[in-house]
Order: C-alpha cells, then structure tokens, then sequence
C-alpha cells in the first residue's frame, strides 16, 4: 500500500546532506514509526518512478516525517533527483513505514555504533532509549565536525550518551572497537549502521569476544546501487521467457510481468521477496540467505541470473 | 452479507501441509457477524468464569497492547459507522456500541488491561506476537474461544516451542519458514490464512483446562446424532504487524457449521468427504477426529 | 546430567548449590582456557550483586536442583540476561510439570504420570516444554485419548 505524499519543506543539513519534510496529501498524519523505521520513496521521474529507501529520522508529534539524504558523488538517480530536483510541493509516493533495525524490548543496554550517515536510522532509537528511560550509549564517527551530520542535536539531546569521533580533525580519532565491545554488561544488544568494513568489522570484533549472534543488529548503507558492474540476463516464468536488462531490477521486472511478489527493503537484507529459482545460475548478492537456502532460493531485488534463470511460478504467494 | 468461511481451495482434493497465508485484500482484524450478541455474552461469561484462562499479559506489553485496541477501535468504527462510534480524547477514546448499547471510555495507563477490554466488544481472540532476540514471544493475548490450548501455559513462549506438538510441522523446516515469514511481516501489508477441524458439539470455548468436560462429547457421536451435532471448525486468523510497536497483532475468528448445514452444499460435502479420506492418520488424531470419524464418513456417503 | 558446552565465550560460571555433583562439567570446561568461576548459590540478593556486574562475554551454567533453578533463573531474567547467557544443566531425575487444569507447577519425579499437588488431578507428563514456566505441560488423558 503507497501512501501520497508531498514535500513541506527542504533544508540543507550539511554541505552535501539535505533533510526533507514529507507530509500526507490529504493532511492527515503519517503512521506512526517503530524507532529505527525507514521508509521507500517512490519519486516520478522522466524515467520513471525511482523507488529509494531512506531511514525516517523523526516523525513529528503532528504525523509529517523526516529524511535526511546524503548527495552521492557520480548518483545518476536517487540521491541526485533528490538534490536537483524536488522542492517544497513535489508530490510523490511513500510505502508503510517499515524496519530492519528494530530496538530489542527488553534489552538491558543498548550500544549504538554509526559512521557517517549510518546515524539515521539510529536518531529515532535514540529518542525512544531516552524517553522510555532505558540504558545506552552512542559512539559515532565521521570525518570533521562540519559533516558530522546531527551534530548539534545529539550534542544537545544526548550528551551525555554520545561520544564522537573525528579522524580527520587535528586531534584524530577512530571507534576501538574491541576496547568499546570489551566492557559492555551482560545482556547488552549493539546495533551498527555505516559503510560495509564498519560493520563487519565490529561484528567480526563482537563475535570474537563472544557476542552471540542475535545481540548484534546492524543496517547496511542503503546506497542502493548495485556496485559491480550488470549484465543482462533473461526470466522464464511459466512459458514466458522476459528480458532483464542491465540497469533494471530482476523484481520490478517480474512485477511488471503481472506477478505480485511483496518486498520490502530492496536491498537484500529482509527476505520479503524471497523466490524459488528451478533452473539457472543465479549472482547472489543478498545478506540474507544463507548459503545452503542459496542453492534454491534467491532475492530478486538485488540478485541477477545469468545467461537464463527460470523461477518457479507456484512458490509465489505461498511461504 | 455473512457466509461461512470454507477453508478449502477450489479444486484442492488432498490434504496438505503448508503455510496458507495470503496477502489480504481488505487489511481488516475483526468481522461482526449474525452470531454477535451471543458470542460476546458467551465471551463475557467464560472471562468472568475463568479469567486466568482468558487473558494474560507481561509487563512490557503495555504499548502494544493499547496500540493494538486503538487499532481495532478504529476500524470498528470506520468498517461499522452504524453499530460503533469512537470519539478521541487527548489520552484515550469512548466507544459506543450500539449493539451492546454500551458506552466505554479507554483512557491510557487508565486502563490497566486494554486488550482485555476492547476483546470485550469483538467475536475475535486477540494473540500479541512480541519479536526478541530473533525469535517471536506470545507476551499478550486474549483468548475464550481456543481450540483445545491453553493460553496460561503459552504464556511467554516462542512461536516454535508452542507449534512443537503439531504433527508435520517440523517437516522441510515448515515451522522455520513460517516463523521467517512472521518475522518479515510489515506494517501494512497484513496477511490471512486458516485453519480447521471438525469438532463433536457447538462449543466455542474449549479450552485445554476444561478438556475433560467437552473431550468426551467426541464419544458421544450417534448414526443418528452426526448430522446436527459434528461441525466442521474454521479459524480465520488475520496477522498485522502494528506500526508503532512493531507488535504482530494475530486475531482468530472461530466459526462453526454443522456437517447437515455444509451438506446443503454437495460440492463442499465432497469436498470435505475427499479431504477426510486423504488425512493423515497423525493429523486426524492431533484434530481430535478419530473418534467419531466413521460417523462423519458413513453419513457424508449417505449425502453423497 | 547433561550440558552442551557453548564455545568462544570469555568466561564461564558455574552456579551451583550442595549436593550436585558438578565435576564432570568443571573438567571439561576447563578445556577452553577461558576464565571458569564456581559460585555456589546462597542468597538470591548477594549472588544478584555478582551477577550484576558480569560483562558481554560471559555465559552461566545453572546445575542447580529443579527449584533453585526456577528461583535462580528468574533472579537473572529481571536482572537483564535472557536464555542467549545461560543454560540450565538438565537435571534427568526430577521434573517440573505444568498442571492443564489449574496452573499450578508443581516438582516430581521422572515419571510418565503426576498428580497436580493442588486440584489432585492425573496428569500425563507430555514433552511440550515451556522456557518461560521452566516446566512440562501435564495435560489430561481421557479414555486413551491423550494429547
């Protein structure tokens, strides 16, 4: 379900950062967020609709949401259209506000751990730990204090739970990760958002040091630009066999095909769009499968066939 | 208009074992039917009788629970303008039921149990589905109408432990697949599925603790009795994943037609006839069918 | 008594009370050259002070008799820790069983019957195990017909 929205208001966050105001069409107000919520936005465009998601980094008390998003240097689509083009009244598309960083209920502490503009989905996490009196602490990275984005509100609204770190400002700094992960109590959930060496690099740290696996959240960068380079490939649904060109998406196309897979976060990290693949070799590009699940499965919003894949038509709609 | 949900798919001749959940169309948690008035007195009375088999609630299910009644609130009085109206308050709401011709006011932290309380004006159980660590938690939920489970003892129970005795759910990791799919569901995008059995009596509320008053009723089925008294049980379960507290909200609507009424249809007497015939014999027991299940065949033969 | 041994933590406790024998599961966890700390459960409040200040990296063996552990496991679940920190050493010669009828957990033998210690009842011990109640689900058995 797409909810019409359009643009209130624009503000330049940093010198390649912008935050947007979306409020509903029709006045009434946006859904409520779970903390760490993001949402896709569906922006018209000559070519298209240019579908992107982007964490929510407020809900207001009067129901209008907030996005923050980073100009990407060399961005043909999202980022780029979001730059150039849109203005207060750009109308568009948004979906339900949903989550894969979710804050644990009953954690006893909770370690946020952000680089750059992996802050985002975190802003309202922290909101939520602080309102609700829960336990936690923010150790965030960027590069000089000027593109450290939020900066002013986190120093105001989390003093004392945030610790900064510049490493390009006269006086560098970097996340020990290790010696941070070392001295959290028993019961403590961390969660990591920023580019992917961040992430694995604290995770591979936690697990180490006997972390299990289910207290360690993480959101990958939602750059949403397949980084290797594509190459088209061809989908036999039923009897028909579909082209997928090297710019399009293996799930739009099979939606535009009249097949209705549900998906959610477009960046292979949910599994909403899960298929089963009956023939073919499949790019895998996913975090989400694992890799025996990979010999029959794939997630076609980020993954690609090669040569000819064909899909099997009756696993759809089913779970 | 109401109609009883028949739980077979067209064509389907077999019995078998999967997750049937499919996008619902109309995203709706509750449905009012002809049977109203009876069921929420029937509903009221099992509540006040037993309240320890009705309701149970952690602490930390607060939130969720009050989101949850404005979400039901809500849609009672958008999808029932004429029999609910609900006016908001800054901290809480009054609902008007004009069935009940009752009015209730729901004030936040006033209400010490709101899921109990807004289960008090709908036919449907109310399951709150908690995710922690992974794994999904039955935290909260109201329950009168259970198909011989108890709430008390799943109280604070992950989904797998509490499907553990299902036959055949653990084949080719159905339990897994579905709890992933529970853990994918998202805020908008609710799903619907159901389930039956066949049950020897009109009970709705057949709960575990009093099983050994309404189990026996399955040896109690006649030649002469099977037509009126075994009816074929359908829950209508609806999952919405709640926006705000990220809760899954799981109703179950239980309805009930006796064997005579369905075999007014003689598509769907056949159908069940089939469907019966192609049982697993793990599942028939689990269902409670045995007993009683010749009668069943012997009088849809009769029909047929 | 049975365990699983859970690898890759910074160290281990074990708690214990008199009268369990835990040795075995000592030896073999002094295999991991992890830290290994022995606690034996006296007061619930001095032992929650301890606990309390355990860090990310530790992982606790409960080899208690059946009702410590009940009492000891939801002195940890309010302090914080879930069941990802911990594991109760299987006791095999004493149960708690869940009564169907009226809710009450009561301890007894490894038995395929009990009688619930409050309504009376019968019940069959079934294998539906609940992490939150610590206990078995005792249902009913009605001419054969168990569930």
């Amino acid at each position: 379900m797409k909810i019409p929205v359009s643009v209130e208001s624009v503000a330049m966050e940093t010198n390649d950062i912008k935050r947007f105001r979306i409020k509903h069409r029709f006045n009434e107000p946006l859904p409520e967020i779970h903390p760490g919520a993001h949402i896709l936005t569906y922006l018209p465009s000559n070519e298209g609709v240019i579908i992107r998601p982007y964490s929510l980094t407020n809900r207001t008390t009067d129901g209008r949401y907030e996005i923050a998003i980073k100009l990407v240097q060399k961005s043909r689509g999202g980022s780029f259209r979001w730059h150039h083009s849109v203005t207060v009244g750009t109308e568009l598309e948004i979906s339900f506000p949903k989550n894969i960083l979710k804050p644990e209920l009953l954690g006893r502490h909770h370690v946020f751990y952000a680089a750059g503009i992996g802050i985002t989905p975190f802003l309202t996490m922290l909101h939520w730990c602080k309102e609700t009196g829960r336990s936690f602490e923010l150790h965030y990275g960027a590069s000089i204090k000027e593109e450290c984005l939020f900066y002013g509100y986190l120093k105001e609204s989390f003093k004392s739970e945030t610790r900064f770190y510049f490493s390009r400002e006269r006086r560098k700094e970097r996340i020990d990760y290790y010696c941070s992960l070392q001295r959290h109590p028993i019961g403590t959930h961390v969660y990591i958002c920023g580019p992917p060496s961040f992430i694995e690099n604290i995770i591979n740290a936690a697990k180490n040091l006997g972390y299990p696996r289910e207290r360690i959240h993480f959101e990958a960068f939602r750059s949403n630009q397949i980084k290797t380079k594509t190459s088209p490939f061809k989908v036999k649904i039923e009897k028909k066999c579909v082209p997928v060109k090297e710019d399009q998406v293996l799930l739009d196309v099979l939606n535009e095909n009249g097949l209705s897979i549900p998906y959610s976060c477009r960046v292979g990290q949910c599994g909403t769009c899960e298929i089963t693949v009956k023939k073919g070799d499949v790019l895998h590009q996913d975090s989400f499968l694992t890799e025996k699940e990979k010999l029959s499965f794939m997630l076609p919003c980020v993954s690609r066939g090669k040569g000819l894949i064909e899909i099997d038509h009756n696993s759809l709609n089913l779970i | 208009m109401y109609s009883f949900p028949f739980p077979f798919e067209e064509g389907q001749s077999h019995y078998f074992y999967k997750n049937n959940a499919v996008q619902m169309k109309n995203r709706t948690t509750v449905q009012i039917t002809p049977n109203y008035l009876k069921e929420m007195k029937l509903k009221r009375d099992t509540i006040i009788k037993n309240p320890e088999r009705c309701f149970v609630a952690l602490d930390h299910t607060y939130e969720a629970q009050w989101e949850a009644t404005l979400y039901i609130a809500k849609e009672l009085a958008l999808r029932y303008p004429d029999t609910f109206t609900m006016t908001s308050r800054k901290y809480g709401f009054t609902l008007n039921n004009h069935l009940l011709k009752e009015e209730v006011r729901f004030d936040y932290k006033v209400n010490k149990e709101p899921l109990n309380d807004i289960g008090k004006h709908v036919q449907e159980d109310l399951i709150l589905m908690f995710q922690r660590e992974g794994q999904l938690f039955l935290d909260a939920g109201q329950l009168c109408f259970p198909s011989n489970w108890s709430l008390a003892f799943n109280k604070g129970m992950a989904f797998m432990d509490i499907h553990r005795p299902v036959p055949g759910f653990q084949e080719g990791q159905l339990d897994r697949r579905i709890e992933r799919f529970l853990l994918h569901l998202c805020p908008g995008d609710p799903f619907e599925r159901s389930n039956w059995s066949l049950m020897a009596g009109e009970t709705l509320n057949t709960h575990l603790e009093t099983f050994p008053e309404w189990g026996k009723k399955r040896y109690s089925v006649t030649e002469d009795t099977v037509g009126n008294y075994v009816h074929v049980r359908v829950e209508v379960q609806k999952l919405h994943r709640l926006p705000k507290t990220y809760t899954i909200l799981f109703t179950i609507h239980t309805h009930l037609l006796s064997l005579k009424e369905l075999s007014k249809d003689l598509n769907k007497a056949n159908q069940l006839y089939t469907i019966l015939l192609s049982l697993p014999k793990p599942i028939e027991e689990y269902k409670g069918i045995t007993p009683y299940k010749s009668h069943v065949m012997n009088y849809l033969e009769g029909v047929l | 008594m049975s365990w699983h041994i859970v690898r890759g933590k910074q160290k281990y406790i074990i708690l214990y009370e008199d009268y369990v024998d835990i040795t075995k599961l000592v030896r073999e966890l002094c295999f991991h050259r992890s830290l290994l700390s022995l606690i034996n459960v006296g007061e619930p409040d001095q032992l929650a002070s301890i606990l309390n200040k355990e860090l990310m990296g530790t992982y606790i063996y409960l080899s208690l008799k059946v009702k410590k552990t009940r009492e000891v496991l939801s002195l940890l679940y309010d302090l914080g820790f879930s069941p990802l920190d911990l594991q109760v050493v299987k006791e095999e010669s004493e149960r708690a069983i869940f009564c169907a009828h009226c809710h009450t957990v009561f301890i007894t033998d490894d038995h395929p019957h009990a009688v619930c210690e409050k309504c009376n009842i019968t019940l069959s011990v079934t294998n539906h195990w609940s992490t939150f109640h610590h206990a078995f689900l005792g249902s009913f058995e009605f001419e054969g017909d168990s569930l």
